[in-house]
């Protein structure tokens, strides 16, 4: 079995409650709320979730922006959580993000050049050899290196996210999380970064975090796919099984839902599943799920499932399977 | 297929004068809907439909400019008539849903409110009447607990009941068309699945027909009877749902279609370059520098749409050997 | 064209161009240069910016443009007619107005440039230690501002620099004590969306120092607003120097100084109003100057005059 290169461990983050004197008391936001998943070098997980499942925080509790409040993540065997300073610092270097919006995760008035020069800077690489590195990523993520000098807002969304993608790569990580790396492109452009991001993780043997609502997105790039639901994965399963093999009724809806660019498929649009997401602050009880599940019981209104595995390399949280 | 069209778009052409130039948002756009059917517009974004959608209510902005075509509605041009008319025509005859519906309602009025004055402004009903009227418009389009709701605030609600209001909205004087903006781009895709279902339940009950703009070929695929694909301004693919996606006749659909992520697929075949900018827009075909087809006709002159097959039309030299 | 309802609506179904305009939020896009060029085409800003400029010209070359000596007293020659020597006429001293008046450039443009650096200097390093560091910090410092601002600004100045004795220094000292507490918060307030940008997180990511994130990300995005705001804020403070002055808690004569010289003519207003006039022009004119080109300069640095037109 190889190493795993990332190990998260019960991962919790809770927010504070919003609302003030007049709100009256409120329960804190479960953002991610006891997450466990690993990933091996060189693989890609997948994480898919709705809006507001705790998918970009667990991203970026990953990669340290954000404090957890409970829990434990491993880095290459060394444990992240708890570091701070330098000797954070060090570990920063091997693990990268990739944001959603391209355009506000480049600083307006700085150039390109500035931009991939900084993690380079950071850790201390020479000025000469830091411009000959620019121009090398900027060739890697395929933009020109005479592109340095311009500024982000003279490139086009797709462009921007390939320069995302070079100040990532800038400090050769191992693991780069993509925080809906291709939600705000458009489709022409969203499959040219796809396939960018499936390159560089051939060439590199890089390890991916993909997180995205859009199943096909992450089954293209994924080997393994997380499904999250209010915080908690309900579902871990190899992409190729998708399809086939999902088992949590969650998952299955979400499959569902898609709608597939074929009108011979079109199937009498019945909504698997109704309503949205329960606020996060106040989760019901039992199953999550259960008050949008067309099959739940009794029983899934009282306990609440444990992850359990159920074949090799598949884990769900339904009391049903 | 009936195919008595409702709304007729005819050249519709729409610039903006800005201090950089002319961006030529849409160029020369024709299409026609019939009742009780839905065209899909799919583009990607700044290829001109959602100024498309504006221009057919009137509803652009200087320094925007509608420099021709028509829009016949009802034996009437749209683009001609008086202002006043034109007021009776929007939301009665046709209305829009926007993408972002927290921003399309006003956010110190409740949602009963905003309903009924939709209503009670083109009707002469009673304010009770208009309420009355407005629950049942809730409770059709599936949300829960309509009475609770109309004395809610945007604010209060969840992105999908909100565009949920906004269609019930849209829908309150029973338009003949529904001109819908990216209506679930940006929602979650359980809710889209619910919102997309709710409006083809109502389009049957009401027998209305739907411009349906979208950049999503999924969604254009579950909900269309009709396609039209827009590059730069331009349509430059027509034609019948199955047939666009079944044989597509002009590259940039097929590029299109093929950059497509789909469940189970293995290889994404994206379509280079980018798109040219509205501003100096070529005299030849838009879509000639990412096109791998191109051959020397396409140099010059910008091609026409052309029927390819029944209903069918394509706007490519390449399909045309023979003319131009 | 389109009822008001939807005016709004126009501006959100524009395709592309506004779209980085949009994400760009608070931020502004502009870099110095397009900046520039585009505050090149707004005329009034460039009439603004040329009178600053003219303006500044008669401070530095004061002594060679003045035709007598400002401040030497000539009692025979009080309150005389424009003519020979004296080209606006003298003042109740028998004092070159005109050559007041070029002296008085230096004194109102110095001391309120030097105020603004004062104000600068208090509020840029804390306004952004406020927003960026948040908690104690935060409350701390914005209490202090919510203090002050508690009261009105000119009247707090005009007890701190009565109390402080009348003086230049002193006036400078009083209004930087209780201006620099509006650009605090402003400040703060831009930290605090700027913070959240994801530029400001992906920096983080790759191993930046909080000082790094703060000196190269956050404050670049945050001084365009404040340079406006700064250039706004000149003409009120030439005229609340000229205010104080006026009631003779600044320029001490026999210093030549705008308010003060409007205070000096004040019992002649009957048979001199020029003593009153000049310098009030004078006040105006550089005062509705800066207020062109802060006009301008907001209209330049605004994101959305800036987007991206190639699509």
């Amino acid at each position: 079995m190889r190493v795993s290169l990332l190990e998260v461990r019960d991962l919790v983050k809770h927010y504070p409650g919003k609302g003030g004197i007049l709100a009256g008391r409120r329960e804190k936001v479960r953002a991610v709320d006891g997450v466990s998943l690993s990933i091996a070098r060189g693989e890609t997980l997948g994480l898919v979730g709705e809006s507001g499942c705790g998918k970009s925080t667990l991203g970026r509790l990953v990669v340290r922006l954000e404090e957890p409040t409970a829990g434990k993540i491993f880095f290459a065997g060394q444990e992240t959580t708890g570091r701070t300073g330098r000797k954070l610092r060090e570990l920063r270097r091997r693990f990268q993000i990739i944001f959603q919006d391209s355009s506000s995760s480049l600083n307006p008035r700085r150039t390109v050049g500035a931009i991939i020069e900084e993690p380079l800077a950071n850790f201390g690489v020479v000025k000469g050899e830091c411009r000959e590195r620019v121009g090398e990523l900027l060739e890697l993520v395929g933009l020109e290196p005479g592109d340095a000098s311009k500024y982000p807002h003279e490139f086009s969304g797709g462009q921007r996210q390939r320069i995302n993608i070079a100040r990532a790569l800038a400090l050769q990580p191992e693991l780069v999380v993509c925080d809906e790396p291709v939600s705000s492109l458009d489709v022409s452009i969203r499959a040219q970064i796809l396939n960018l991001l499936r390159e560089l993780k051939r060439r590199f043997n890089l390890s991916y975090l993909f997180i995205s609502h859009d199943l096909a997105a992450v089954s293209y790039l994924a080997d393994r796919v997380a499904v999250m639901y209010l915080g908690q994965i309900v579902e871990v399963l190899p992409a190729e099984g998708l399809v086939s093999q999902a088992r949590h009724p969650y998952t299955r809806a979400l499959l569902q839902a898609v709608p597939e660019p074929d009108p011979q498929q079109r199937t009498g649009q019945k909504p698997v599943i109704r309503g949205e997401p329960p606020d996060p602050a106040s989760p019901p009880p039992g199953c999550r799920f259960h008050p949008r599940c067309p099959e739940a019981r009794e029983v899934c209104r009282q306990e609440e499932p444990v992850l359990k595995k159920v074949g090799k390399g598949r884990l769900v949280r339904c009391h049903l399977s | 297929m009936s195919w008595a069209p409702v709304l007729k778009v005819k050249n519709l052409s729409t610039y903006f004068y800005t201090r950089y130039g002319v961006i030529k948002a849409v160029n020369g756009a024709s299409f026609t809907v019939a009742a009780g059917k839905t065209l899909g517009l799919v583009g990607e974004s700044g290829c001109g439909k959602s100024v498309t959608a504006l221009s057919i209510l009137r509803l652009i902005e200087p320094p925007g400019r509608i420099c021709s075509g028509e829009v016949w509605l009802n034996g009437c041009d749209l683009l001609k008539i008086p202002p006043r008319q034109l007021r009776q025509v929007r939301g009665r005859e046709i209305a829009l849903v926007f993408q972002d519906p927290l921003t399309s309602l006003n956010p110190v009025l409740t949602i009963g409110t905003q309903l009924a004055e939709t209503i009670d402004s083109h009707e002469e009903i009673s304010r009770a009447e208009a309420r009355r009227r407005a629950v049942e418009l809730l409770f059709r389009l599936g949300l829960p607990d309509p009475e609770r709701l109309m004395r809610l605030y945007p604010f209060q609600l969840s992105g999908g009941m909100r565009q949920r209001v906004m269609v019930a909205m849209a829908l309150a004087l029973r338009p003949k068309v529904l001109i819908a903006d990216e209506p679930t781009t940006a929602l979650d895709v359980t809710v889209q699945a619910q919102i997309l279902a709710e409006l083809k339940r109502l389009q049957e009950e009401l027998g209305m027909a739907i411009v349906l703009i979208t950049h999503d070929l999924g969604v254009v695929a579950a909900m269309t009877d009709e396609v039209a694909v827009m590059y730069a301004g331009t349509i430059v693919e027509h034609g019948p749902v199955a047939e666009v996606f079944d044989r597509p006749a002009h590259p940039y659909t097929r590029a299109l279609l093929r950059s497509v992520p789909r469940l189970g697929r293995e290889e994404l075949a994206p379509v280079e370059g980018q798109p040219p900018s509205l501003l100096n827009l070529p005299a030849h075909c838009a879509f000639l520098p990412r096109c791998l087809q191109a051959g020397a006709a396409c140099r010059g002159e910008k091609p026409e749409l052309r029927e390819i097959g029944p209903g069918h039309a394509a706007a490519c030299h390449r399909l045309f050997p023979w003319a131009g | 064209m389109s009822s008001s309802k939807n005016s709004g609506v126009g501006v959100a179904g524009y395709p592309a161009p506004v779209e980085s305009a949009g994400q760009a939020g608070t931020v502004s896009h502009g870099l110095p240069g397009s900046a520039l060029t585009r505050l090149g085409q707004d005329k009034l800003a460039l009439l603004g910016l040329v009178i600053i400029l003219a303006v500044v010209a008669v401070a530095v070359f004061a002594p060679y443009l003045a035709p007598n000596d400002p401040v030497k007293v000539d009692l025979a020659q009080r309150l005389a007619p424009p003519g020979a020597p004296y080209p606006l006429g003298t003042d109740h001293l028998g004092r070159c107005l005109l050559s007041r008046l070029i002296y008085g450039t230096r004194v109102s443009l110095a001391t309120a440039a030097l105020a603004l650096s004062a104000i600068m200097l208090i509020s840029i390093p804390l306004g952004t230690l406020a927003g960026y560091c948040g908690g104690r910090v935060d409350s701390l410092i914005m209490r202090v501002v919510d203090v002050l601002l508690a009261f009105p600004g000119l009247i707090l100045a005009l007890v701190i620099a009565g109390t402080l004795g009348p003086g230049l220094l002193n006036v400078m000292l009083a209004l930087s004590l209780v201006w620099w507490v509006g650009y605090a918060r402003v400040i703060r307030g831009m930290v605090l969306s700027v913070k959240e940008k994801e530029f400001v997180m992906a920096a983080r990511a790759c191993g930046t120092r909080e000082l790094g994130i703060i000196t190269r990300h956050i404050l670049p995005n945050v001084l365009s607003p404040v340079i406006v705001l700064a250039t706004l804020d000149m003409g009120k403070l030439i005229l609340a120097i000229s205010g104080l002055s006026f009631l003779g808690l600044g320029a001490q004569p026999p210093t030549p100084e705008w308010g003060g010289m409007l205070n000096d003519g004040r019992p002649y207003l009957q048979v001199a109003p020029q003593l009153m006039v000049y310098p009030g022009l004078c006040i105006m004119t550089v005062v509705l100057a800066f207020n062109l080109l802060g006009d301008g300069l907001r209209d330049a640095l605004d994101p959305r005059g800036s987007t991206r037109i190639s699509l």
